[in-house]
């Protein structure tokens, strides 16, 4: 084990350490706060009991992903790359990316009713406003000689987007992907907490209403955990695509 | 492509005007109402003649933003700087700060809520929680960011721990931190949004929430028009801010 790593894990026994101590003290009140050593004998028994509403975030979460990052990213090049639409939109751009989206959720749920759909609307609104900001950022950094040098070499309109614009800007694209992420499960759960829906937004509601710490943190931490397996693949994919544009740069 | 942006940009908006006076004539008004209905219900809300309390409303919602970005000010810059100089520390605690950062706040709410009761508290507790992580790793950037040779003439000339902090490393780092600062402090405000209408009894947020679950869409249209000012206000009183800070820097 290197030092860097010991230091983490220690930084992380601390703060455990440092909750328990919390929440045995009694300053808390213990209906608010569980200690973890609690939180881990209900564990097992949780993540059993949340397995629907885990898959039924989960793959609303990653729609959302998938549709706001197709959606996003190329809205955000055209934008980026053809100056009138810039010019045009750049604006409503701005205006839309610092609404508070949250505002609009009632009048999703008056339009689309109580189910999964105006969370899933939600949510959209609320990821593809900034990937698109993103990648129009991306875009618009692009060095402007390389798509000169491809138009000289004669490049066409769809070569320039996929042989030149979209390689470019993939390593900032892996950013956007992060952002994506945890942007969209933020929107489903709030969606999710506010309809009191069926994901993980509602079994966090139930097992604080119900009063029940060590459940209610024990879901926490499972959140906790599926974000970082993300994050963590995510960061794999940065490693790989860093090699391969630096292999590309290279030959 | 002879059609100047500039009248472009103001025929969308005109549009956009224009489809909702009409959607709002024909469609239901539980689910619409028309523009110029909308404008109506607002101008009797800003004179107090719908919602009697509104400014109370307005007020408890500035004061829960503004409560939680000096907060998240204090806290953060205190606990950044502290990471971003005492390098060991840093190395240690940076990923969890990093870690809380991926995970979506509102999973917290419900605990808040317990703890905090229904009031402003709560509210100030998510923006902080969803603010938090921002300040601290934007300062810990910043600080690392600073050309170790400003220090190092620093101590060559003989100054003090205490004098280069104050003399080098925030002037240094304060372009960086306004940057930081001005999202956290919109974050606060979205969050503070968030935490109105998923639950308590005050606040612009949940006159939003009260007046679309009473099917009054015309005034929560209205209220709707009225927080896009009002956060756009924020925002750019924000910008300006930042602003100045930035020309204080280069000074």
């Amino acid at each position: 084990m290197t030092p860097a790593v010991k230091l983490r894990l220690g930084a992380v026994a601390g703060l455990v350490l440092a909750w328990e101590l919390l929440a045995r003290s009694g300053l808390v009140l213990s209906v608010f706060l569980a200690p973890p050593s609690q939180v881990v004998t209900v564990l097992p028994r949780v993540l059993a009991a949340s397995v629907e509403a885990l898959a039924t975030t989960l793959s609303m979460t990653l729609v959302v992903v998938a549709v706001s990052l197709l959606v996003g990213v190329t809205t955000g090049v055209l934008l980026g790359n053809i100056l009138y639409l810039y010019d045009v939109f750049h604006i409503y751009l701005i205006v839309l990316y610092s609404m508070p989206k949250i505002i609009f959720f009632p009048l999703l749920i008056l339009w689309f009713g109580t189910g999964f759909a105006p969370i899933l609307v939600f949510s959209l609104l609320f990821t593809t406003t900034p990937v698109v900001v993103l990648t129009v950022g991306a875009v618009r950094d692009l060095n402007p000689t390389y798509i000169k040098v491809a138009r000289a070499f004669g490049a066409v309109g769809h070569q320039i987007y996929f042989k030149v614009i979209f390689p470019s800007i993939l390593p900032s694209l892996i950013n956007t992907i992060r952002v994506g992420v945890v942007m969209s499960l933020a929107g489903v759960l709030i969606g999710d907490i506010y309809l009191d829906f069926s994901g993980v937004g509602h079994l966090l509601l139930a097992y604080s209403m119900a009063l029940r710490p060590s459940e209610l943190y024990a879901v926490i931490l499972i959140v906790v955990a599926i974000v970082s397996l993300f994050l963590g693949a995510i960061t794999m994919l940065d490693r790989r695509v860093t090699r391969w544009s630096a292999l590309r740069l290279a030959s | 492509m002879t059609f100047p942006a500039r009248y472009a940009r103001i025929l969308i908006l005109l549009l956009l005007m224009a489809a909702w006076e009409v959607a709002g004539r024909r469609t239901s008004r539980v689910l619409l109402t028309p523009l110029s209905e909308v404008g109506r219900t607002l101008f009797h809300i800003l004179t107090l003649n719908a919602l009697p309390n509104f400014y109370l409303h307005v007020g408890i919602t500035l004061q829960a933003i503004l409560t939680s970005f000096v907060l998240t000010t204090l806290a953060g810059l205190v606990l950044g700087f502290l990471l971003g100089m005492w390098r060991r520390a840093g190395d240690a605690f940076s990923p969890i700060v990093t870690a809380l950062w991926a995970v979506p706040p509102v999973i917290f709410y419900p605990v808040m809520l317990g703890l905090l009761g229904l009031g402003v508290p709560s509210k100030v507790g998510l923006a902080f929680a969803a603010s938090f992580p921002l300040v601290v790793l934007g300062t810990i950037s910043a600080v690392r960011g600073i050309d170790a040779l400003l220090i190092r003439v620093a101590e060559a000339y003989g100054a003090k721990p205490q004098h280069i902090f104050v003399k080098v490393i925030v002037p240094a780092a304060a372009s960086t931190l306004a940057g930081t600062l001005r999202l956290a402090f919109s974050v606060c405000v979205i969050m503070v949004l968030v935490g109105e209408l998923l639950a308590g009894g005050a606040g612009l947020g949940h006159v939003l929430d009260s007046a679309s679950k009473f099917f009054r869409t015309s005034q929560y249209l209205a209220v709707v028009l009225f927080t896009l000012a009002f956060a756009f206000v924020l925002n750019l009183l924000a910008t300006f801010a930042e602003r100045r800070v930035r020309a204080w820097t280069r000074q």
